[in-house]
């Protein structure tokens, strides 16, 4: 269908005062492609730009770069960050108070940077609180949007060409759910804790955690632990020792966050449906219990408690030693004793080899 | 436990086959205008015969840990009798011919075999209310390999179109194997020193070399005459000549030759497989 002249006349003259700067009453605001964190701890390229429950509990922040340029009547920056909303709406800024101001600051240069920190994006959500998220949504995180924005007063409608908008980072405050069926085995120094698991939510494997019960210190119940970020948030854990767990344990409470002061015991990956808890000592009961971590290394809450009590057992290898066998100590642990016999055959297919290519090279270009 | 009466009957099955189809096609002769030549038992000495055979291998396979150790038994106590998978490739190189025989070279076969199971915990008496099983796993990866002389008596099908290569070969033997213990190269603590307040123990990693000698004998069935005309495309195509089928008596002598101690994991047992020759 031909459009009218009166329109492309129309249309025409929008675009080119679009060109000259001259018309649009809005600013525009655009966002660089580089976004940056003050601290880059993840040790995974997944998330990068996500906030985990450790960037929440950290200094990080978000270095985003912008572009702005201002209409005459612009008298604001700001930025906002909104769940599901649109928050270049006045309304949603305004009324609904779906959306939350992060900054506020005077029109300045044309280019410059927003700085934010990583907890106060998370905090500001809903249900979130010192970056623990009571929500019972999935945890495989939550979808935030921020927005930069020239206005020239506060109920300004802005339009959608002229506000920047980040949507690629997401809030992931918790680990995902704890694995079930938690049985522990006796090993070697060792216990073997079978589970089951679903697939479900941000799986990236599990950690396991000994507690020893005898009360004496030991290497599964030593400080420092090792890893994964932070448990993620959500009730409290048992704390005070007022709870024990069904092996007699205080520390390891089925639902509570993993104690700071148990070393977790070993890992496997997310398809795993056993773990092996490491560095334990033989005829001395603990009690396991495994956790889940997630793609940017939020811990999860506690399974419930298996116990278990590792004793020696008899591998292949012991047995074939104890039995007089004597090898052993690596492949390459060819000592002297090398097989006359062995020479000599290697010998002899090499001499082989040889007069294999000096008859080919003599027959070269005939048939056989 | 040896595998030969489904050998055997899979030998027969093919052997019928290959008489039925060639009692098929020696009846369309008399139809249309082949000539003898045209013949797949004939073409086959029209063609160079065969520099290289490649062989898929498998077959079950029960090391003889235990014949250093009759009366521990530690394989058997561990892992049972019975026998692991064993499955490998093998590559002959056959330069050089012997007239009226065959085809003579060097081949070089890889295998690999694996067998796991819980271990046992110690000083535990298996009873019928308790069997003692740890939750700790524990294996033996075996891969063993030869080097060998390799005869093909291929002149037989060559001449005569009996679709059967025997073969032999025979030569070094060596394997690399890994005993694991929950998850990990096991390891045993050989001896440990005391000095002073310090004690220092020494452990042996649980895997090695065994070197020994390798013999095979087999029969290799030629799977051509079921459709020659598929083969002498595919000949045209890539150069392979035959399709097979093999079973082979392969005697892995690997107790270790010269003085150091290894351990015997080598086999004698029944292979099959399917071959290719160009």
């Amino acid at each position: 269908m031909p459009k009218r002249p009166a329109l492309r006349a129309v249309a025409t003259c929008v675009a080119l005062a679009s060109l000259l700067g001259a018309s649009p009453a809005a600013a525009t605001v655009s966002l660089g492609q580089t976004i940056e964190r003050t601290v880059s701890a993840r040790d995974t390229s997944h998330g990068q730009l996500d906030i985990s429950y450790a960037d929440c509990q950290s200094t990080d922040a978000f270095k985003f770069p912008i572009t702005a340029v201002y209409a005459a009547t612009d008298t604001l920056f700001e930025v906002w960050m909104g769940e599901g909303v649109d928050c270049r709406a006045s309304m949603e800024r305004t009324t609904t108070g779906r959306c939350v101001r992060l900054d506020s600051q005077a029109p300045g240069d044309k280019d410059f940077t927003v700085t934010i920190a990583a907890g106060d994006i998370a905090n500001e959500l809903s249900s979130v609180d010192a970056c623990v998220d009571s929500s019972s949504a999935s945890t495989a995180g939550r979808a935030v949007s921020i927005y930069f924005l020239a206005l020239a007063n506060a109920n300004e409608e802005v339009d959608p060409a002229n506000g920047a908008v980040w949507d690629g980072s997401r809030v992931d405050l918790l680990g995902p759910p704890p694995p079930t069926g938690v049985s522990a085995s006796p090993g070697e120094e060792q216990l073997i804790v079978d589970f089951s698991s679903d697939t479900s939510e941000d799986r990236n494997g599990y950690y396991v955690y000994a507690e020893r019960l005898d009360g004496a210190g030991g290497s599964a119940a030593t400080g420092g632990s090792g890893g994964g970020g932070g448990s993620g948030g959500g009730g409290g854990s048992g704390g005070g020792g007022a709870q024990s767990n069904d092996c007699g344990g205080t520390l390891l409470i089925p639902g509570a966050s993993p104690p700071s002061t148990i070393a977790k015991s070993g890992e496997a990956e997310s398809t795993a449906t056993q773990v092996s808890a490491t560095g334990l000592e033989n005829n001395v009961g603990y009690a396991v219990a495994v956790v889940s971590y997630d793609l940017i290394g939020n811990v999860g809450k506690l399974s419930e408690v298996a116990c278990g009590t590792p004793q020696p057992v008899d591998d292949f290898f012991k047995l074939y030693r104890q039995a007089g066998g004597e090898a052993g100590g690596g492949f390459c642990s060819i000592r002297p004793g090398f097989p006359a016999t062995s020479a000599l055959l290697a010998g002899a297919v090499a001499a082989l080899l040889g007069l294999a290519l000096r008859r080919r090279t003599r027959a070269s270009g005939g048939s056989r | 436990m040896t595998p030969r009466p489904p050998l055997v009957a899979l030998l027969a099955a093919s052997v019928v086959t290959l008489v039925a189809a060639t009692a098929s096609a020696q009846h369309r002769i008399y139809d249309n205008d082949w000539r003898q030549h045209d013949r797949p038992s004939h073409s086959d000495m029209r063609r160079p015969a065969a520099d290289f055979v490649f062989q898929l291998r498998g077959g079950p396979y029960s090391p003889e840990v235990d014949e250093e150790f009759p009366s521990a038994k530690p394989y058997e106590r561990t892992f049972d009798a019975d026998p692991q998978f064993y499955f490998g490739v093998e590559l002959d190189w056959l330069p050089l011919r012997i007239p009226y025989v065959g085809g003579v070279g060097p081949g070089f076969g890889w295998g690999y075999t694996r067998t796991s199971t819980t271990a046992k915990l110690s000083d535990c008496t298996v009873t019928s209310t308790n069997d003692c099983a740890s939750g700790q796993e524990t294996a033996l990866t075996i891969l063993p390999m030869h080097l060998s002389l390799v005869l093909h008596a291929d002149e037989l099908m060559r001449r005569t179109g009996i679709p059967l290569v025997p073969y032999v070969k025979a030569g070094l033997g060596f394997a690399t194997w890994s005993a694991g213990s929950g998850g990990d190269t096991a390891t045993y603590a050989a001896s440990s020193t005391t000095s002073g307040n310090t004690t220092t123990t020494t452990k042996v990693l649980g895997r090695d070399t065994t070197w020994g000698t390798h013999f095979a004998l087999g029969g290799m069935l030629s799977l051509n005459p079921l459709d020659p005309r598929a083969v002498a495309n595919m000949y045209e195509g890539s150069g392979v000549q035959h399709f097979y089928l093999f079973g082979e008596w392969m005697w892995a002598n690997l107790d270790g030759l010269g003085e150091r101690p290894q351990m015997h994991v080598g086999t004698s047992t029944w292979v099959v497989g399917m071959a290719i020759d160009m």
